[in-house]
């Protein structure tokens, strides 16, 4: 199990050279250059040309990602070019928890709906309980998520806060960078359940799809357990019916559903990307869209590489998840 | 435990009022700030916060696009028109406490002009509008001698640019780079707070020197989308929206809890044609195309009737009485007569467009689709291609490109601002996207740059207007109207060049 857990950490290095490889080369061949958002459309060639040499863009494409690389080897993921101050791991640093936030707000969202409802569909088959719970999973699967945003804004804008994390009337000192936490902190109520509302909207559009895979996913796999014979014995005995359900069906069932939910941690994350940018909300996303819009080439890069080593290492905090939940499973062995 | 947990969450929600704005004025936008430096200012969204916390020796009426005194009481031109001396204002200080002073005017100029200056900004966008700057110096200390290198007309002008505001000397130096996160000039706004993408926070500065503004707290967030923000604005989170699209207008209007406000056009759509290339390098051709496109319909159809069909490429609040400038004709039927006598009926051709909104171009798919349409229906056949900013901005410089859609918006409300970047030989292959290079438009462009005696500049733009309008390197589409949705507890009216949160009141 060791052996095997530090395995999978030993990849971790080869598949960051891969992503910073992969971003270095698209962002490259993608046409324009980080000069025309530094100095604006209005500039003219030969500035453009004489600040392209001062930073470097002028020379040939291997030896620009050998001296990106030799940074990133020392641990320095840059600086933003056209952005004043900070450097790419400090706005990072800042904007890494509130996408967290967003997305655990989600998957808990997602996980406990998805759960309920494909519950609810198996153990009500056929009935107006599953068609309803199914049509919803369907609706939730096909809906895209800036669309919905705007809906959500639309219906609910009304009562709740439209976008940001938190009031902009509100000051609160990041102490660990997670508003609610925070707020929770520093002992401010008012601040703490104005930051909740914040998170509604933004972490039921992003719950949206990977809740309505997870509710397919429970349907399939509950349906499925609570055919075989043990499920029978355990009603024969006289076992509560709920608690056959909790007890004997869904820890079993629960195997696909984990990897599910392994995989939509993946999805949360690219997801957050547009929720982010629909809410405004101050994360991960909106740093990589602003970092697109302004050719950012090394805050894109040290955004997405930061990003992937949090799904890899995810990925493999669910692999070794199956374990506890199926005895059956054992790593490392030949 | 759960479930009641949940429940009386469910319950403190529910309870919930939604939130409301309180004192400070909250202005949304589109985007955030990238650097408070005004050396280092490129674009609108910097220049909105450091047009409210630095002040130009120079700068506008409230009302119009005349020049006044804002940091310079007086200045005094050379005859020679080879050097000016400026006056400055008493009793100013900069925010950090320190004192403005001739030595705060020289260094800043120093700094944005000498690429070996110790404290040089990181870029500095709008360094080469003072390139005719010989010498800046001290002749007292509230003095200041300006040295040219050539006579110019619009130097003056220059100083109300936003890289010519007059930082602290004190602060650039303890702050270093790091100067662009803690800005300190003399304007009626001092930077409270900035959480990057979230909020700028600008206080009222107490010890200003002019009338104190009446919001005392002004706060900046960034808001992507024009609809969350619009949405923000009826619920009252928000009081200014500087960011409407078009379509937004008149819903806006006539709403209960908001209203318009509109400025006249300081800027121009265009379509350009490559001179260095056939078709476009066609005279004729070049006619039909203009005689094809049928303005008002553009305007009607792209621009929901809030902008102007143009007649020049230089707005009228610009080019004032100049000189004439009678409408372009529209004639679909002698278009279709040029293009066959060109042998150009049915030719393909190109249009390439920006994917990103402008000031000139809210919706610039919509546009072009519109001119494909009106270009067809002279037996044309257009194809369109579109691209992103970084992208667009070195295609139209390529000598390779086709028909383009382009646009302008005035850093400086003087002629030369759009006749030289967009139209003289110089800047071809650069703003100039056509290639124009017209000897006679040159030399006379040329010449009014240093003409100081307005009579005779009127004169040399009208002869480059008529050259202009004769060789069509770029046809004239529309100038659009400046716009911005505000709360109606909110009195503001928008300025033609800048962003001024001071003149704004809040009321309960």
């Amino acid at each position: 199990m060791t052996a095997y857990v530090l395995r999978r950490l030993l990849l971790l290095p080869v598949v960051l050279w891969a992503v910073s490889l992969v971003v270095f080369v698209l962002m490259r061949v993608v046409p324009g250059d980080p000069t025309v958002s530094i100095l604006g459309e209005k500039a003219k060639e030969a500035d453009r040309k004489a600040l392209r040499e001062r930073m470097g863009l002028d020379k040939p494409l291997p030896v620009q990602y050998a001296i990106y690389l030799g940074k990133l080897l020392q641990g320095d993921l840059g600086r933003p070019y056209k952005a004043a101050g900070d450097t790419v791991a400090q706005e990072i640093r800042r904007r890494l928890p509130p996408t967290i936030e967003l997305t655990l707000a989600a998957m808990a969202i997602a996980v406990l709906g998805g759960l309920a409802l494909g519950i609810f569909s198996a153990v009500y088959k056929n009935t107006w309980v599953d068609y309803l719970s199914m049509s919803v999973a369907l609706a939730g699967v096909s809906v895209p998520i800036f669309w919905l945003g705007l809906l959500l804004i639309l219906a609910f804008g009304r009562f709740l806060p439209i976008g940001g994390n938190l009031g902009v009337e509100f000051f609160l000192e990041p102490r660990t960078g997670f508003v609610i936490l925070d707020a929770a902190l520093a002992g401010e109520g008012e601040m703490f359940r104005d930051a909740l509302l914040h998170l509604l909207m933004p972490a039921v559009a992003l719950a949206t799809i990977p809740l309505a895979m997870t509710a397919r996913i429970t349907r399939a796999s509950m349906l499925e357990v609570l055919g075989s014979d043990y499920i029978r014995t355990a009603r024969a005995k006289g076992a509560a019916p709920w608690r056959v359900i909790t007890r004997h069906a869904l820890r079993n069932a629960l195997i696909p559903i984990v990897t599910l939910v392994g995989l939509e941690f993946g999805y949360l994350l690219g997801g957050a990307v547009l929720t982010e940018t629909v809410f405004d909300w101050p994360g991960m996303g909106t740093y990589i869209l602003h970092s697109v819009q302004n050719t950012e080439h090394e805050s894109i890069g040290g955004a997405v590489l930061v990003l992937s080593s949090t799904f890899v290492v995810v990925n493999l905090a669910v692999d070794l998840l199956y374990a506890f939940i199926d005895p059956r499973v054992r790593y490392g062995h030949a | 435990m759960t479930w009641k947990a949940l429940l009386l969450a469910a319950a403190a929600l529910a309870g919930a009022a939604p939130a409301q704005a309180g004192k400070a004025l909250i202005w949304a936008r589109g985007a955030d700030s990238t650097t408070m430096d005004p050396a280092e200012v490129e674009w609108g969204e910097d220049a909105k916060i450091t047009q409210n916390v630095f002040e130009p020796l120079v700068s506008f009426r409230h009302d119009s696009v005349e020049l006044e005194g804002r940091l310079a009481t007086a200045w005094t031109v050379s005859a020679d028109g080879m050097s000016m001396t400026v006056d400055l204002r008493d009793g100013v200080t900069f925010h950090d406490g320190t004192p403005f002073n001739a030595e705060a005017v020289v260094f800043t100029f120093n700094r944005l002009t000498d690429a070996k200056h110790p404290q040089r900004p990181r870029v500095a966008p709008y360094a080469s509008n003072f390139s005719d700057l010989s010498k800046v110096e001290a002749v007292g200390p509230r003095r200041v001698l300006f040295t040219l290198k050539t006579s110019s007309a619009v130097f003056l002008h220059n100083l109300t640019l936003f890289g010519a505001c007059i930082v602290s000397p004190e602060a650039v130096k303890k702050h270093g780079e790091k100067f662009a996160l803690n800005p300190s000039g003399t304007g009626p706004y001092r930077l409270a707070r900035w959480d990057r993408d979230v909020r700028i926070v600008l206080d009222r500065f107490d010890g200003y020197w002019g009338p104190k503004p009446a919001v005392g707290r002004v706060i900046v967030v960034p808001v992507n989308s024009p609809q969350t923000a619009i949405e923000k604005l009826k619920k009252g989170e928000v009081h200014v929206v500087d960011h409407p699209t078009l379509a937004d207008a008149k819903p806006l209007q006539e709403h209960a809890a908001t209203k318009m406000d509109f400025e006249t056009s300081m800027n121009v759509c265009y379509l350009g044609f490559n001179l260095k290339k056939a078709p476009y390098n066609n005279p004729d051709f070049r006619r039909a195309v203009s005689l094809a496109i049928d303005r008002k319909a553009l305007n009607a159809v792209a621009y929901y009737d809030l902008a102007e069909p143009a007649s020049n490429v230089v707005p009228p609040a610009i080019w004032r009485d100049t000189a004439p400038t009678p409408a372009y004709e529209y004639d679909p039927a002698k278009a279709r007569e040029l293009l066959a006598r060109a042998g150009l009926a049915s030719h393909k051709v190109e249009l390439i467009h920006m994917t990103f909104s402008r000031p000139y171009v809210p919706e610039p798919q919509r546009v072009a689709e519109t001119i494909k349409d009106q270009l067809e229906k002279i037996g044309l056949e257009v194809r369109l291609t579109g691209y992103d900013k970084a992208a667009y901005t070195l295609k139209t410089r390529e000598e390779s490109h086709p028909m383009y859609l382009q646009g302008w918006s005035a850093d400086l409300p003087v002629p030369d601002n759009f006749l030289y970047p967009l139209l003289h030989g110089d800047n071809a292959g650069d703003l100039n996207g056509s290639f124009f290079n017209d000897a006679e438009f040159n030399a006379a462009v040329k010449a009014a740059q240093s003409e100081r005696d307005p009579g005779k500049a009127r004169s040399l733009y009208t002869k480059a207007y008529e050259r202009y309008r004769a060789e069509l390197p770029t046809i004239p589409l529309v100038h659009v109207k400046q716009l911005i949705a505000l709360s109606k507890r909110v009195d503001y009216n928008m300025h033609p060049i800048e962003y001024r949160f001071f003149i704004a009141t809040l009321r309960e």
